[in-house]
C-alpha cells in the first residue's frame, strides 16, 4: 500500500519535472529562433534605449547562460526522477544526478542574483537609486536554497548507501 | 582489510562442505561465500558463535589479524 502511494508520487514527480523541462526548453528555443528573424524586436523589451548598452548586452548574455544552467539542472532532475521509478533509491546514478542538479540550481540562483545586482547598478548609473521589495527577489533565493538542499540530500543518500552496503555485507 | 577469514582452512580440517555448514548454522550459502571470500564488512556474534559451535573451534581459528605495515 505504502509502496503504491510512493510509486504514484514518483510518477507524478516525474511528470511534473517533464512538463517543466519541455515547457522551458520549448520557450528557450522559441526565443532563440524568433529573435534572429526579427519576429521579436529586442528594442521593444527595453523601450527607452535605441541601442543596447554594454551592460544591457552583458545582462542578456548572463540571462541566456542562466537559462541554460537552469535547463541543465532540470535535465539532471529528470534523469534522477527516471531512476527513481526503477526503485533503486540508493543507486550511484540518483546520487550523481541529484548532486549535479543541485549544483546547477545553485549556480543558476547565483547568476540570477548577479543579473538583479547588475540591473540595480544599471539604474544607479542612470542616477536612479531604488530599493524595491520585489517577488522576483525570492526566485534566486529559492533556487539557491533548493540547489543546496539537493546537494545535501545527495550527500545524505551517499551516507545511506554506504550504511546499506555495510548492512548487506554483515553476515 | 587486515582481518583474514580462515574459514576455508577450518572447513578442510573438519572435512566439512560449505553447504553443510550453511545448513548447520542457518545462513544462506551466498552469505557464507561472502564471508569466505573476505568481502564481508562485519560478522555478528551469533553467526560467529554458530560457526564455532559447528566447527568445534575458537574464534581465533577463524579470524586472523595481519599487520598491514610489515616493517
Amino acid at each position: 500500500m505504502k509502496i503504491n502511494t510512493f510509486m504514484k508520487k514518483s510518477i507524478l514527480f516525474k511528470s511534473l519535472v517533464d512538463y517543466l523541462y519541455f515547457l522551458n526548453i520549448g520557450g528557450f528555443f522559441l526565443l532563440l529562433i524568433t529573435i534572429p528573424f526579427g519576429l521579436i524586436e529586442i528594442n521593444e523589451i527595453n523601450g527607452n534605449d535605441e541601442r543596447w548598452s554594454v551592460l544591457a548586452i552583458s545582462i542578456s548574455c548572463i540571462c541566456i547562460l542562466t537559462c541554460i544552467v537552469f535547463l541543465r539542472g532540470v535535465y539532471y532532475l529528470r534523469k534522477m526522477a527516471r531512476h527513481l521509478l526503477t526503485h533503486k533509491y540508493f543507486s550511484k546514478q540518483i546520487i550523481r544526478s541529484l548532486k549535479i542538479s543541485g549544483t546547477h540550481f545553485l549556480l543558476a540562483g547565483v547568476m540570477f542574483m548577479v543579473i538583479m545586482i547588475l540591473g540595480w547598478i544599471g539604474k544607479l548609473s542612470e542616477g536612479l537609486l531604488e530599493f524595491v521589495y520585489d517577488v522576483n527577489l525570492m526566485v534566486p533565493l529559492f533556487l539557491m536554497i533548493i540547489g543546496l538542499f539537493f546537494i545535501i540530500q545527495s550527500e545524505a543518500l551517499l551516507v545511506a548507501k554506504n550504511f546499506k552496503e555495510e548492512n548487506e555485507l554483515t553476515v | 582489510m587486515p582481518i583474514i577469514i580462515n574459514l576455508d582452512v577450518m572447513l578442510a580440517k573438519r572435512k566439512m562442505r560449505s553447504k553443510e555448514l550453511s545448513e548447520h548454522i542457518g545462513i544462506t550459502t551466498s552469505n557464507l561465500s561472502i564471508l569466505k571470500s573476505g568481502k564481508a564488512k562485519a560478522i555478528r556474534f551469533s553467526t560467529l558463535e554458530a560457526i564455532c559451535n559447528a566447527l568445534e573451534c575458537q574464534p581465533k581459528d577463524i579470524l586472523e589479524y595481519i599487520d598491514p605495515s610489515p616493517n
